[in-house]
């Protein structure tokens, strides 16, 4: 009797402790299936990439996606040294705490990083994941060992660009991110630069008088008055009058592209143009028609580029980018048609003896409008990279192109660049506009109606060489302009059917 | 049936041997499990290691490979070479190129071509010209293509040496333009593949370097690499170990990518090779394993033989004792469970004999008392029937007080022979004592009386036969003695019998005036020595045991006597209301 009270005893035990252990799985599963309501009521989550009250700080993504999918990726990022490649060098180890992906900013030259990339591509080796895709140099070249873009963009189980691709300039992205046509994403613009007229303010407000006693008119730089025909008179009339800087102006027609792109603003300013195809200057094309070297707004800029440049004294005529920003930090030419990105080191009091005396505004105006050459770039992925590499490639890029990055770049200490993004416009405008002084002149000169967009095509380089050598044989040898444009003509006919 | 259904008996040394056999078998067998888990992860590890062996060459490989395509690319980057390169002027590019080829000890020599005519620095290979992959290199845009090792003969001096070279080959671009302008071949020598991976080597193994065309780029013993294998390394996987079998012997592939994945590192070897120290360790284990069973097993035996000696022995004490030898005393000096059961065991037997021998005591004393009757039984019937014919004979002439003595003592008799009968009433007992009394009468002249106490309801109560007169007798015989010697006049004696009734039963009471028993009477009454003034040869105490063993040890006879106060003495019998036999 005994015995069977006590294995009642440890049965009803055993049956308490059966009943305790469900109750408390019972417990802590109804827990996370609660938790697990929660997310699946959340199809999105928010990653902060930096402090929390940074409203550009957030990216999106699906609920379950793991940020750290490529944890110990080792990427190298092949970029033009620039303000945008030294942000992302001083932010990177944030993206790199989030996702685990150490990214290599591989920043260097203009033309090293050309090289470079067009050795990594005939090679088709993968040294650099990362790939800063200029329009001009690269796009065109290579834009078959470019990864579609589109296949991450529009996958649903990752993070997407911040706002979507309409966050940027439709222009932006036809000439940045595609070529021929918009069927493959090569890259997303990553940084955007435009050249604008960089003028000692100091100087046309302390000479304003003597300037319209001697010239007859007020210089405004910025108005449609200020023609490149006044542009020339007023450098003139400071190199001869004004003590405090040794030249009015200078002129950049030294190697690589700086002349080409300085009588491009020109000739556009006249309504003229390289070619009669629109592609040609959005999409690109591979092979464009007749060079229209001969049409009269090509002449008449031909001209007005060899006077322009004659009018300079014979040492600041054929500077390059670096020299003419350096001549324009000694406080040396009081005038300098540069790309905007060099405002953060003109305007920086530690380097520049001009800080804070400088104007800027869009270029002269020709007989048209005011042509401000565009010159932005975008990240592109190398095509030959592992699929992993590729993955957080992606995830670097929706974090390089995002709008905190943006921000943080354009309001630098140092100085900042403008965003690829138009997105951000409207908030520049109205609360940060005063802190960068070139930023009204930038974001006027990229406006479609100011901005100009060289030739994208199949041969772009070999066009571009045809121009330069062509614009400095005339320059050089004083051609006439007409004998420089049939030769310009001739070389490019030469050139295609050479490459057929 | 039931002789199949009886348990087979098996002694305690075989249970705990099959206990101890049976544990240490399940035990191996775990062990055994556990061992081939552990066994599966050296494995593993051994598998692993060799694959991070395989791996860190593969890295060495590849940085040698590697550094041969920066300077490949070096020589693209240098514009001043490829202008003059371009404009074929070799005084220009000659001696930019013996840099090149000086600076890197692993080159054999660099050879470029250009619009049909060819160049070189370093070695001079016969027919360098035929060696440049024109086919291969048309179809890239500037990429590199490797080229297996092949047989070439160096020029050296007059002579011609062979040698074993692989080469590397692209177009020569011009880095800014893009145009195609010749074909750079670089020659390196097989040996430096083969010091590379030279600490891979072992007696067994095979190593291979096969491009992705299952070309062997490199490989020990010269043999080719087998191309169903080749199939079965995956493609998207960098590294890995594959298991095969050819020519019925177990083979394991490590594998591992480089050049860009464009190449892989192969070692082949028979899995009896590599994983041979884990099979030894095994062998190791599983002596060891067998040689454990077998010290449990002895160890087992042994102790076993410890714990059973003792109960073997305990075991044939037992059955001494069983055969009648009470006598016989098991060990009890072990210090465990079985010490305690020899104690009890002991202490059992004493208790057993005790008993036994209070048995023969009780049927000593019963046969003695039947012995006593049944001499007194000698032809009873005539001694009867002989009294009687003196009776009538007495009474015929007139002689009455003979034939009342004569009458009487035939009616004691009569009780007396009548043996068939255990028990009687007290009533019979009664009638016994008055008739041996009416002849002791006509010995002590009258000198005593007796008197009767009796309950009505006692008189059916059975006694054990001749329980009363031996006490009666003793009041009589002690009593009437005393007074002659010590007083020297009659002392008048008076015997009283009553019955009382009490919780436990029915006392019977027979007390006297005499002088009471001194001690040593006492002593003499209870050792039943004989006395030839008695009628009866039973002692008191004979009549104790007897009541005693009728209705139990809580009955029987009590005896109180002071004789130094003249009180008498006080025989009190106690017997139960309605005895129940024992027997």
């Amino acid at each position: 009797m005994g015995r069977i009270l006590k294995m009642g005893i440890k049965m009803l035990k055993r049956i308490a402790l059966l009943l305790l252990f469900i109750m408390s799985t019972e417990i802590l599963t109804g827990c996370s299936n609660d938790n697990e309501g929660e997310d699946a009521s959340n199809e999105i989550k928010v990653e902060l990439f930096g402090e929390r009250e940074n409203a550009f700080g957030n990216i999106t993504t699906p609920s379950d996606f793991d940020w750290k999918l490529c944890d110990g990726v080792i990427l190298d990022f092949l970029v033009e040294n620039n303000i945008n490649a030294n942000i992302l060098s001083r932010e990177v180890d944030k993206f790199t705490e989030i996702t685990g992906i150490k990214v290599n900013i591989r920043s260097m030259d203009f033309d090293t990083m050309v090289d470079k990339l067009n050795m990594e591509f005939i090679s088709k080796t993968n040294q650099y994941e990362l790939i800063y895709v200029d329009p001009y140099q690269t796009l065109y070249r290579f834009y078959d060992q470019l990864e579609d873009l589109n296949q991450y963009e529009n996958n649903p189980d990752i993070p997407h660009i911040v706002g979507g691709l309409e966050s940027f300039s439709e222009q932006d992205k036809k000439v940045c991110s595609y070529f021929l046509d918009e069927e493959k994403l090569c890259a997303v613009p990553f940084d955007s630069t435009t050249m604008i007229l960089y003028y000692r303010k100091d100087i046309f407000e302390n000479y304003e008088a003597e300037m319209h006693r001697d010239l007859g008119y007020l210089p405004s730089p910025g108005t449609s008055s200020f023609t490149w025909q006044r542009y020339e008179e007023v450098a003139g009339w400071i190199t001869e009058h004004v003590p405090e800087t040794k030249y009015g102006s200078i002129t950049m027609s030294a190697n690589h592209n700086s002349i080409y792109t300085e009588f491009s603003n020109l000739l556009s300013s006249n309504g003229g143009d390289y070619f009669l195809e629109e592609e040609v200057s959005s999409y690109g094309k591979i092979k464009a028609g007749r060079l229209l070297a001969d049409s009269p707004a090509f002449l008449e800029a031909l001209s007005q580029y060899k006077q322009l440049v004659y009018q300079n004294p014979e040492e600041v005529r054929t500077l390059n980018w670096t020299d003419g920003a350096e001549l324009f930090k000694e406080g040396k030419t009081a005038m300098m048609l540069s790309w905007d990105e060099n405002a953060p080191v003109v305007e920086n009091k530690k380097e520049s003896e001009v800080a804070g005396k400088v104007g800027y505004a869009v270029l002269p105006f020709g007989t048209e409008r005011s042509a401000n050459i565009y010159g932005g770039s975008g990240i592109g992925i190398n095509s030959n990279s592992s699929e992993i590499k590729k993955m957080a490639s992606w995830l670097f890029i929706v974090w390089a192109t995002s709008p905190q990055i943006q921000i943080k770049t354009f309001l630098e200490e140092e100085g900042g660049n403008m965003p690829t993004r138009s997105d951000l416009n409207a908030l520049i405008t109205a609360q940060y506009m005063a802190q960068l002084p070139q930023a009204s002149a930038t974001i006027t000169a990229q406006k479609k109606s100011y901005a100009y967009y060289r030739p994208k095509l199949g041969q772009c380089y070999e066009f571009e060489h045809i121009i330069i050598t062509n614009l400095r044989k005339m320059l050089e040898e004083d051609l006439r302009t007409e004998e420089t444009a049939r030769q310009m003509i001739q070389d490019w006919e030469s050139c295609q059917s050479e490459s057929q | 049936m039931r002789k199949m259904k009886a348990k087979r008996k098996r002694t305690i040394q075989s249970q705990i041997a099959r206990a101890i056999a049976g544990m240490s078998v399940v035990t191996i067998g775990l062990f055994a499990v556990a061992f081939q888990s552990v066994r599966e992860i050296i494995s593993r590890q051994y598998g692993n290691s060799a694959e991070q062996s395989v791996c860190a060459v593969s890295e060495n490989l590849d940085y040698i490979l590697l550094e041969i395509e920066n300077l490949s690319k070096s020589i693209l980057f240098n514009h001043d070479l490829i202008k003059s390169f371009q404009q074929g002027n070799p005084e220009s590019f000659l001696p930019q190129l013996t840099s090149y080829y000086n600076s890197n000890s692993n080159i054999e020599g660099i050879y470029v071509e250009k619009d049909e005519n060819y160049w070189f620095v370093g070695s001079n290979i016969e027919y360098a010209k035929d060696n440049f992959p024109h086919e291969a290199l048309n179809l890239t845009s500037g990429e590199i293509v490797w080229m297996p090792t092949r047989e070439v003969n160096v020029q050296i001096l007059s002579g011609r040496v062979p040698r074993d070279y692989f080469s590397m080959a692209r177009k020569i671009v011009d880095i800014k333009s893009l145009e195609e302008i010749g074909f750079l071949c670089i020659e390196l020598d097989e040996q430096i593949l083969l010091e590379a991976y030279a600490s891979l080597t072992e007696a067994g193994a095979n190593i291979y370097i096969i491009d992705e065309e299952g070309n062997t780029i490199s490989c020990t013993g010269g043999e080719y690499f087998n191309s169903r294998l080749l199939q079965e390394i995956p493609d998207d996987v960098p590294s890995g170990v594959l298991e095969y079998n050819e020519n019925h012997q177990n083979w394991v592939a490590i594998h591992s990518s480089f050049n860009q994945e464009h190449w892989k590192l192969v070692k082949t070897i028979p899995k009896a090779i590599l994983y041979s120290e884990v099979n030894r360790l095994q062998l190791w284990v599983m002596a060891g394993a067998g040689l454990v069973f077998i010290l449990i097993l002895t160890a087992g035996l042994f102790y076993s033989n410890q714990i059973t000696k003792p109960i073997q022995k305990m075991m044939k004490q037992m059955k001494d004792v069983e055969k009648g030898d009470f006598t016989i005393r098991v060990d009890t000096d072990i210090a465990n469970e079985l010490g305690n059961l020899g104690e009890s065991f002991n202490h059992m037997i004493g208790r057993i004999q005790k008993l036994m021998d209070e048995v023969v005591t009780a049927e000593r004393n019963k046969n003695e008392m039947e012995l006593e009757i049944l001499r007194a039984q000698i032809n009873p019937h005539f001694l009867y029937n002989t009294l009687n014919t003196i009776r009538l004979m007495a009474k015929i002439k007139g002689e009455e007080s003979i034939s009342s003595a004569l009458v009487a003592l035939v009616k004691l008799l009569r009780i007396s022979i009548n043996l068939g009968k255990n028990l009687i009433t007290l009533q019979e007992e009664i009638e016994y004592i008055e008739n041996y009394l009416l002849i002791q009468r006509l010995r002590f002249n009258q000198s005593f009386q007796i008197q009767y106490e009796i309950r009505k309801e006692d008189e059916a109560v059975l006694i054990p036969k001749l329980i009363l007169q031996p006490i009666v007798e003793n009041s009589l015989l002690y009593g009437i003695e005393e007074a002659t010697e010590e007083s020297e006049e009659s002392r008048h004696l008076e015997i009283r019998v009553f019955t009382i009734c009490c919780e436990t039963g029915t006392q019977i009471v027979i007390e006297d005036n005499g002088p009471g028993i001194s001690p040593e009477t006492m002593e003499r009454i209870f050792k039943q020595e004989k006395n030839i003034n008695k009628f009866s040869k039973v002692g008191l105490n004979n009549v104790n045991q007897r009541i005693k063993m009728c209705f139990g040890e809580e009955y029987g006879l009590k005896i109180v006597s002071s004789p130094s106060i003249q009180k008498g003495a006080k025989v009190i019998i106690h017997i139960p209301c309605c005895p129940k036999w024992k027997d």
